[in-house]
């Protein structure tokens, strides 16, 4: 009895060590999104309540909403936020059909698949700038392979200047990013595939469902997770795309290829007026999460089907 | 298993600890080495293997004659340098000295990011072969007239000519701007790929406009003498129309976009005749066209007969007040500016020395744009405009305004004169809240 007594106290303390012992673990990393990424962003957000600019301080001081009044006023950012959509909608719709018509390919069985497979990776792993360059000598006037080939097959008679005429720009870099971008559709939903079940499509082919009718009615559904989370991961990513388009364009001519994520990287770094700029980020930030949350209720993303 | 927990814990938390000191830290522990040798760092604000490797061989040389110091050389990409540099001052994690070019003085100015030479200079023995004319510009970027760099080279805008297209064409080299024009209509034969002119409609175009609208006018200032900017003379919105009908009509199509390097592509292919571009360019001609088959007119003639030359900004050595050895750094910035070293640069990388001894010297003779350039400097004959780029925004507005102004002038979207007029009033604002505050801080 006496001995039962003295254990109760002992057993509380190792399990209180033992509760303790996970968030002590969690701490270094806590500490770390605390300081690289928490810190950070709420600075992002008091700076765009400021004018905050160090080349030009005669203008810094508290200004309330008044950053984001000019932002929404303006004509820039609206026009920016025009190109930035088309580019998403472009980039995402193209990138995710392409993507999948590959993964559906590559998960056929044939000879040297794996190669083929490594292949598709390629562009992926390249970086944006050296996919601008590479572009930029594809689209290039006068020793562009493009022109080239267009004029060999008698399309068009001189050498087009297809990133600086600006009716061409922005579909001309829409084609370099879905080059690039068209691999990540393609392996993720690749691996989504690999783990479909085969009994599902032998029950289908029993049913008598033909090939279109198993895509539709079992590999879609069953990809719907991978689908849902790849869509909104590549939206976020095209929508936050400075690389291919600063490298390619520069957001020009005439502003026709400026992205909001051109016109915030021209305010915030090159011209340092980084409360204007911090501003346009907490816009962008608000927009992409309500884009985010209306799109993961609607998909029910992580719900189960009924 | 409470002991090793501890010891997990305190170790990641000086790992963190240690990354959330930051860079400074470090480099000031690196900065003296153990055997009493002083490392200062230094950075290049136009990265390139030319400029790699003329640096390598001046720190040898210097390392050699000042065996307590070492040099760490830092090369950043051009495009970039501004930003970077920027940050590391707003950061206080500037390196001991560096190159800046002219424009950006004033912004750092501003941000007491740099440190004031005056007592260096006037300790130094060759600080009387600098080039005055440069020296009194630097001075100007400071309200109080403190000297924050000492310029080692100069790149004075200039237009370009393909002669052998000229003489094949059995043209006379024009010097003044319309004329110019003119004989870019004229060499221009889509059918061939050639083009009279090569037109920067990219990053950098609106700099290079400034630069033509004073050449072409001759207006000597920015701002009149009530304070309102001078861009949108009439003389300015005739230039810039003529100059927009350029585009398709003697340039390429892609010229609308064109950034530095395309546009000197252009001319140096030979598929263009004409382009403005400065005279640091040179080297690079030379490689591709042959020396004999080019040249270059710094001085063009003006609407009021005189010959323009316009200053966009010397490139100057600086030491970043966040130094913690101004004295070695200020030793090595003054070997770059002695007249070997910047003798070396220059002739190297085809710039104009800002160092009156290697103004003189034989290859600066040698080269004809070089020599005429050079002349114009030490006689003090042309009207030599100097352009805004001491105040702080005016870089910016180039950025963020006049850039994409310019391209819808020249595809036709928007009036020259409204264009200039914006630009002006901008410039005007600007110009107002600029001695506003410099009044304040006196």
């Amino acid at each position: 009895m006496k001995k039962t007594e003295t254990a109760t106290p002992a057993l509380v303390k190792a399990k209180k060590k033992r509760n303790l012992a996970p968030y002590l673990l969690l701490l270094p990393p806590v500490l770390l999104v605390l300081i690289f990424m928490v810190y950070p962003i709420g600075y992002v957000f008091r700076l765009s309540f400021y004018d905050y600019n160090p080349v030009m301080p005669w203008l810094n001081g508290f200004k309330g909403f008044g950053n984001f009044v000019a932002i929404i006023t303006g004509s820039e950012f609206w026009q920016a936020m025009l190109v930035s959509l088309k580019w998403v909608f472009w980039e995402v719709i193209l990138q995710f059909t392409l993507g999948l018509i590959i993964a559906l390919l590559l998960n056929q069985k044939f000879k040297a698949r794996g190669f083929f497979r490594a292949l598709i990776f390629i562009p992926w792993a390249m970086s944006g700038v050296l996919t601008a360059v590479l572009w930029n000598l594809i689209y290039n006037q006068n020793i562009g392979i493009l022109n080239d080939l267009l004029m060999k097959v008698g399309l068009i008679e001189t050498g087009k200047a297809w990133i600086s005429n600006p009716s061409t720009a922005l579909p001309s870099l829409i084609l370099a990013e879905l080059w690039r971008g068209v691999p990540f559709f393609a392996i993720s939903l690749l691996a989504a595939m690999q783990s479909i079940p085969t009994e599902l499509y032998e029950a289908g082919k029993i049913d008598g469902a033909n090939r279109w009718q198993s895509l539709i009615h079992i590999t879609v559904p069953q990809l719907k997770e991978t689908i849902v989370l790849t869509t909104l991961l590549r939206t976020v990513n095209e929508f936050n795309s400075v690389d291919l388009i600063y490298s390619l364009t520069g957001g020009g001519p005439v502003g026709r290829t400026t992205t909001v994520s051109i016109l915030l990287a021209n305010q915030a770094t090159k011209s340092t007026n980084y409360g204007y700029g911090s501003a346009m980020s907490v816009i962008c930030f608000i927009i992409l999460a309500i884009f985010a949350v209306i799109y993961l209720k609607i998909t029910r993303f992580g719900k189960e089907e009924n | 298993m409470k002991k090793a927990l501890t010891i997990l814990i305190v170790l990641m938390l000086g790992t963190m600890m240690a990354f959330a000191g930051g860079k400074k830290e470090s480099n000031e522990a690196a900065a003296e080495t153990e055997n009493g040798v002083v490392e200062i760092t230094y950075w290049d604000n136009n990265a390139s293997p030319i400029r790699t490797e003329i640096f390598t061989n001046l720190i040898a040389e210097f390392e050699a004659e000042n065996p307590d110091i070492k040099v760490n050389f830092v090369p950043v990409p051009n495009s970039e340098a501004k930003s970077k540099y920027s940050l590391a001052v707003q950061s206080h994690t500037a390196p001991d000295c560096g190159i800046i070019t002219q424009t950006w003085m004033s912004d750092f100015i501003v941000q007491k990011g740099l440190l004031a030479l005056d007592d260096y200079i006037a300790a130094w023995d060759g600080s009387q072969y600098l080039l005055d004319i440069a020296q009194e510009s630097i001075r100007m970027m400071d309200p109080n007239g403190k000297t924050y760099g000492m310029a080692f080279s100069q790149t004075l805008p200039a237009v370009w000519y393909n002669t052998k297209m000229f003489e094949e064409a059995g043209m006379e080299i024009p010097d003044d701007w319309m004329s110019i024009f003119d004989a870019a209509y004229k060499l221009t034969d889509k059918s061939k790929g050639q083009y009279g002119f090569a037109l920067r409609g990219g990053a950098g175009s609106s700099q290079q406009l400034e630069q033509m609208l004073y050449m072409y006018s001759g207006i000597a200032n920015s701002f009149d003498e009530n304070g309102n900017a001078t861009i949108n003379a009439p003389e300015h919105v005739e230039f810039l129309e003529a100059f927009a009908d350029l585009y398709m009509n003697a340039t390429a199509e892609s010229d609308i976009t064109n950034g530095v390097n395309e546009m000197i592509a252009e001319f140096d292919s030979g598929s263009a005749a004409i382009m403005f571009h400065n005279l640091g360019s040179y080297g690079q001609h030379a490689d591709t066209l042959g020396p004999e088959n080019f040249t270059a007119l710094s001085a063009v003639k003006s609407l009021e007969d005189t010959e323009v030359i316009v200053s966009n900004g010397a490139t100057c050595n600086v030491i970043f007040a966040d130094s913690k050895h101004p004295e070695e750094a200020f030793r090595w910035i003054s070997f770059v500016n002695s007249h070997e070293a910047t003798s070396y640069f220059n002739r190297e990388i085809g710039q104009i020395p800002t160092n009156t001894q290697a103004l003189q010297d034989e290859w600066v003779a040698d080269i004809p744009q070089m020599k005429q350039a050079a002349d114009a400097l030490l006689s003090g004959n042309c009207v030599l405009v100097t352009l805004p780029f001491n105040m702080p925004g005016w870089a910016d507005l180039h950025t963020n305004f006049a850039e994409r102004g310019l391209q819808e002038v020249i595809l036709g979207q928007r009036d020259a004169k409204e264009f200039l007029d914006s630009w002006a009033a901008q410039l005007t604002q600007l110009n107002k809240n600029y001695q506003l505050y410099m009044q304040s801080q006196q």
